[in-house]
């Protein structure tokens, strides 16, 4: 809470002592931000339909789910709905344009990187398997809930924009699964079964719809080169909260081999056979301690190169890379190509690859006005023409006005 | 066990499937360990049955009773009752005695002038005493009544006695004796001359329920004197004529009195212990002395039954206490009682006369101690009192035992050797038996064994023994007394039965489950009189019979049957078990093959399922020096299907069945300590996540 309140501070400072001498004319935008990706590089989108219309899971829709499976699997989703209001100060004499915003946002983030074996495992259980050393790695999760109430601070000159938000978080919900080691070897007849196994397990658990608090800060900067070229850099999310007591996490570091529960005499009345097993096997894999715990929020870093085109039917092409530190989130490369039709009307097309699909097309379209900004953009719209590739989905919607 | 591992896989994928996905459902095959146990012979039999025998073999080894004979057998508890009434006939009121005196003065004053006056004035003087005749009654209080209120009385005297002190003779002396509050007369008379210096006595015989109390009026009605004849006499005015008033030998019917110390009930009787022996003495194992009063006396009575024939120590057998007196016209009670167990009692009568037997002597005491209270009591008042012994039973007798023979036929004992095995059949190569019959009592025994056979109730089949000694007198010698130690040192005795001897092995042949005899025992078989025999209660004659059964055997379709708790939630929680199979994998060093069946029972004991084993566990292969080295592999499924899974559900228990036989029949292998059958029991399931 102090960084965050020496950062606004500065921040306020710097706001004021820009303006002094000044002649000022306000511009006010309220703005709603609506963002939604979900993919995965190892189910095909048409098999995500089917999965998604199905209660339960036939042989021939595991087939069908795991037929393109690849030794590390992504599977994710991220989330952002954020309504919010900006203000630009603009100075006659100064070369900056200053503002600041306040926003609400409602953040979730989901993702996990599985092995082949662990989603057969999951998908099949372990007598496909038997005979055979199983490794289950890599098997990473992490799953985050939060929103958060942000003051931002915006500004901008002929060629440099950047913002700062300082952002004050509220935890919802919070799982994370970290697996060092993970084998499994099943003997051909089930006669026993090795584990090796080293993972750590943590969830929030409350009831409460606050189950932490934490910080966090945004940072964007735009800056236009001479000439054509465009370079741009953010940071989102970086920051953590704090889960409250009631939280656990579970170390699990164990190599053994389970050959059933012993039963010294069959035929001794006072056995109780399938008895027990449960217990000795929960202490050893699943022993949660609870406690409060701190995390840092899965934070995204992007880079972006615009080059001004000098084509007819084009204004801009740019390349955006984009990395969330979620497990199943592979550095994402974006080519967009901005292309307006009219004073209004922009299309902006692109290709990307990576994320938490292999690859994608999407298309956006954008609507401006003197007044209202509104864009709406599909991503990942590649499995209406080749439902082979790995699925995906996303969408966002953008609308912005001015007071 | 999957579940957690499953578990934390899913929620992996669906957490990160937004939305949330997690009522998906789907298959999956599971294949897991689930149980392990080692099955050998001790398991099937009992571990207390088996023994390895010096070559490792194993032998199937039991030692049971089969027959016993105690004390109990002989001796009844013994119990008796004495009952006793004491009335008040018996009571003794003592010898009660009133003294009244009269003076010359006191006279002299009574008669007055002229005679009283010159009396008076002579004392010191001599004096001829004139003739004197006082014709009106003199009365005088008699008060007994620190003796006694009232009494009707049935006997009794009353002594009348006067002595004359006086110096002249009295003559004509009348007296009557009244009851005061009554006025009722109680004696009357008159005595003709009391001598001058002399005394005189009248008595009357108090009966006829003579009221007497203790308020008495004495009515002095006349009494003359002739004086000294003029001859002068030494006159003293203390000189005195005393009257004494005694009653004695009092029956009283009834009475307000204070009653002296005295026995009510103060007897001695023999007892005889009743029993068919010649005993000289017992120790008390079990047993009550008692005593229950009732009483309507109002004085205390102290009750006391003794039997000095019963010591412990130096203490010998005493019930002791003191009956409270009575309300009036009420009853007190008194019971008591006490435990005499280790009281030594001689039987050699009242006078320890050693050829005296059977018999010991007890005391009653009921008294009443002079309370110093006026009470009263009548001949209606009692004392009822018993007194006994209740249930003794001897942990010894010492004395001789008389020669008895008992006779049992038919008898029938159960062998607990096949408790387990439920059918087929095996062949023995031998079995070997020994009787071993142990003496504690100080007599000689002989038994006789006659017709032994072996019985299997399920199947009806008997064996029936042949032994060179059925029909033989078996004699055991007479037990050592160990007093000191209070135990007997037995004597023992023991014959073998082996295929040299007998047919022992056919007996077993047939799983019996139990053995029917006939025996004759005789005690003391000589007839002669043993004084020091003796017997212990705690310490019978025993029979044991030891069985050795070496496990050299074939079999065929041996059932053994046994039940563990099942518990199938334990194995699938969730309900989620769909279908699979159980698979028995089984090392087997055993060289008997067996099939193992598995039947689920619900919790009233009937079968919901059998899961039917289509495959055998296979035996092992017998070297050439007879033994299994090495264990042969089997796997063994049972197949689950949806009705199984449901019937499961059901189940409470699992009874294992299993049918062994030796592989090669005829041919009988010999079972080794190392055998056994490793189980793992694994399971093969389709599972539904959920």
């Amino acid at each position: 809470m102090r960084l965050l309140s020496t950062v606004v501070l500065a921040l306020s400072v710097l706001g004021l002592s820009a303006q002094m001498g000044d002649s000022i004319s306000l511009k006010t935008q309220v703005y709603l931000d609506a963002y939604s990706e979900l993919g995965s590089n190892g189910i095909t989108m048409g098999s995500f339909f089917d999965y998604f219309s199905a209660s339960f899971l036939d042989e021939e829709l595991k087939d069908e789910l795991t037929s393109d499976l690849r030794a590390k699997n992504g599977v994710g989703s991220s989330q952002d709905l954020e309504i919010g209001f900006r203000q630009w100060r603009d100075s006659t004499y100064s070369r900056w344009r200053q503002g600041f915003g306040i926003h609400y946002a409602f953040r979730s983030r989901a993702g996990v990187n599985a092995s082949d074996n662990a989603i057969l495992m999951t998908l099949y259980g372990n007598a496909r398997f038997a005979g055979q050393t199983v490794d289950l790695l890599p098997l990473d999760e992490l799953s985050m809930n939060w929103s958060e109430i942000g003051y931002t601070h915006i500004q901008r000159s002929k060629n440099l924009e950047w913002s700062a938000s300082a952002n004050l978080l509220f935890g919802h919900s919070f799982n994370s699964i970290e697996s060092e080691k993970g084998t499994v070897f099943t003997e051909e007849s089930g006669e026993y079964i090795d584990f090796d196994t080293r993972y750590t397990f943590k969830s929030s658990d409350s009831l409460l719809l606050l189950k932490g608090m934490g910080a966090s800060i945004h940072f964007d900067v735009s800056y236009d080169l001479k000439g054509p070229w465009r370079v741009g850099l953010g940071v989102r999310d970086f920051g953590v909260i704090a889960w409250s007591r009631s939280s656990w996490e579970v170390n699990a570091d164990s190599t053994f081999r389970f050959e059933g529960e012993e039963i010294p005499n069959l035929f001794d009345p006072s056995n109780e056979v399938f008895t027990g097993t449960g217990d000795r096997l929960e202490k050893t894999f699943y022993n949660p301690e609870s406690g409060s715990q701190t995390t840092f929020l899965p934070t995204r870093i992007i880079g972006e190169v615009g080059y001004t085109v000098p084509w007819n039917f084009a204004k801009e092409i740019s390349l955006r890379t984009d990395y969330i530190f979620l497990p199943g989130y592979s550095l994402r490369n974006r080519i967009r190509l901005d292309i307006p039709l009219n004073k209004a009307w922009s299309l902006k097309p692109e290709i990307s690859q990576g994320g938490f699909a292999r690859w994608g097309i999407g298309i956006g379209v954008q609507w401006k006005h003197p007044d209202w900004l509104i864009q709406l953009e599909a991503q990942n719209i590649q499995w209406t023409v080749a439902s082979a590739s790995s699925y995906g989905i996303g969408g966002q919607l953008k609308v912005a006005y001015n007071l | 066990m999957f579940k957690r591992l499953f578990s934390l896989l899913s929620l992996a994928l669906l957490l990160a499937c937004q939305p949330d996905l997690s009522n998906k459902s789907w298959d999956v095959d599971i294949l897991a360990p689930i149980a392990t146990t080692s099955l050998d012979i001790k398991d099937i039999t009992g571990d207390t049955l088996i023994q390895v025998d010096s070559d490792s073999s194993l032998l199937l080894v039991r030692r049971q009773k089969v027959y016993e004979f105690s004390l109990d057998d002989l001796v009844e508890p013994f119990s008796t009752t004495f009952e006793n009434t004491a009335k008040l006939q018996t009571l003794d009121l003592g010898t009660r005695r009133i003294n009244y005196s009269i003076s010359l003065g006191q006279l002299a004053a009574q008669q007055g002038p002229p005679f009283g006056t010159i009396i008076v004035a002579n004392h010191g003087n001599n004096l001829p005493f004139p003739a004197i005749s006082i014709g009106n009654p003199i009365t005088y209080p008699i008060n007994a009544n620190q003796y006694f209120q009232s009494m009707t009385l049935i006997d009794g005297w009353l002594v009348f006695e006067l002595r004359n002190n006086l110096p002249i003779d009295l003559i004509n002396f009348q007296y009557e004796l009244i009851n005061q509050q009554s006025q009722t007369l109680v004696i009357s008379g008159t005595i003709p001359l009391i001598p001058a210096n002399g005394s005189a006595k009248d008595s009357v015989q108090l009966n006829n329920n003579t009221v007497l109390e203790g308020s008495l009026i004495a009515n002095l009605n006349n009494l003359e004197s002739p004086g000294s004849g003029g001859v002068a006499v030494p006159i003293d005015t203390s000189d005195q004529l005393i009257v004494e008033v005694t009653v004695r030998d009092l029956k009283p019917f009834e009475a307000t009195a204070i009653f002296p110390a005295q026995n009510l009930i103060d007897y001695t009787e023999e007892v005889i212990f009743e029993t068919d022996f010649e005993l000289s003495r017992i120790v008390v194992d079990t047993g009550v002395l008692y005593m229950q009063s009732i009483s309507t006396v109002e004085e205390p009575v102290i009750l006391e039954y003794e039997i000095p024939s019963a010591t412990m120590g130096n203490q010998t057998l005493l019930l002791d206490g003191t009956l409270p007196p009575a309300a009036p016209g009420g009853t007190s009670l008194y019971n008591d009682s006490e435990n005499i167990a280790g009281f030594s009692v001689n039987l050699n009568g009242i006078n320890f006369d050693p050829n005296v037997k059977n018999t010991f002597f007890a005391e009653l005491r009921a008294r009443i101690d002079s309370s110093g209270n006026m009470v009263f009591l009548s001949l209606e008042d009692s004392i009822y009192l018993t007194t006994g012994i209740q249930g003794l039973m001897p942990s010894k007798i010492e004395g001789w035992l008389g020669r008895d023979t008992q006779t049992t036929d038919d008898e029938i004992l159960p062998l607990f050797l096949f408790n387990d095995v439920q059918g087929g059949s095996f062949d023995l190569a031998a079995a070997r038996i020994t009787m071993e019959l142990v003496n504690n009592f100080g007599a000689d025994m002989m038994f006789r064994l006659t017709d032994v056979r072996a019985e299997n109730q399920s199947t009806g089949q008997v064996a029936v023994l042949n032994w060179t000694e059925l029909g033989q007198d078996l004699n055991v010698s007479s037990a050592q007394d160990d007093a000191l130690n209070f135990k007997p040192i037995p004597n023992s005795a023991v014959w073998t039965l082996d295929e040299n001897n007998s047919n022992s092995d056919e007996l077993f042949d047939i799983q019996p489950d139990q053995l029917i005899y006939d025996l004759e025992l005789i005690l003391n078989p000589t007839g002669i009189n043993n004084p020091t025999g003796f017997a212990y209660r705690h310490d019978p004659v025993e029979a044991w019979m030891n069985v050795e059964i070496p496990l050299h055997l074939s079999m065929d379709g041996i059932q053994l049957i046994d039940t563990s708790d099942f518990s199938y939630s334990e194995l699938d929680p969730d309900n989620s078990l769909k279908g699979g199979r159980f698979t028995i994998i089984a090392d087997n060093t055993m060289p008997i093959e067996a099939v193992v069946d598995l039947i689920a029972l619900d919790s009233l004991g009937q079968p919901v399922d059998t899961l039917f084993a289509v495959e055998t566990i296979a035996p092992a292969q017998v070297e050439a020096d007879g033994k299994v080295y090495e264990s042969v592999r089997s796997k063994i499924h049972y197949e689950l299907n949806k009705s199984s899974i449901a019937q499961l559900k059901n189940a409470t228990r699992m009874v294992f069945l299993g049918r062994y036989s030796t592989g090669d029949l005829p041919t009988q292998v010999k079972l080794y300590d190392h055998y056994s059958t490793e189980l793992k029991l694994t399971g093969n399931f389709q599972y539904r996540v959920n």
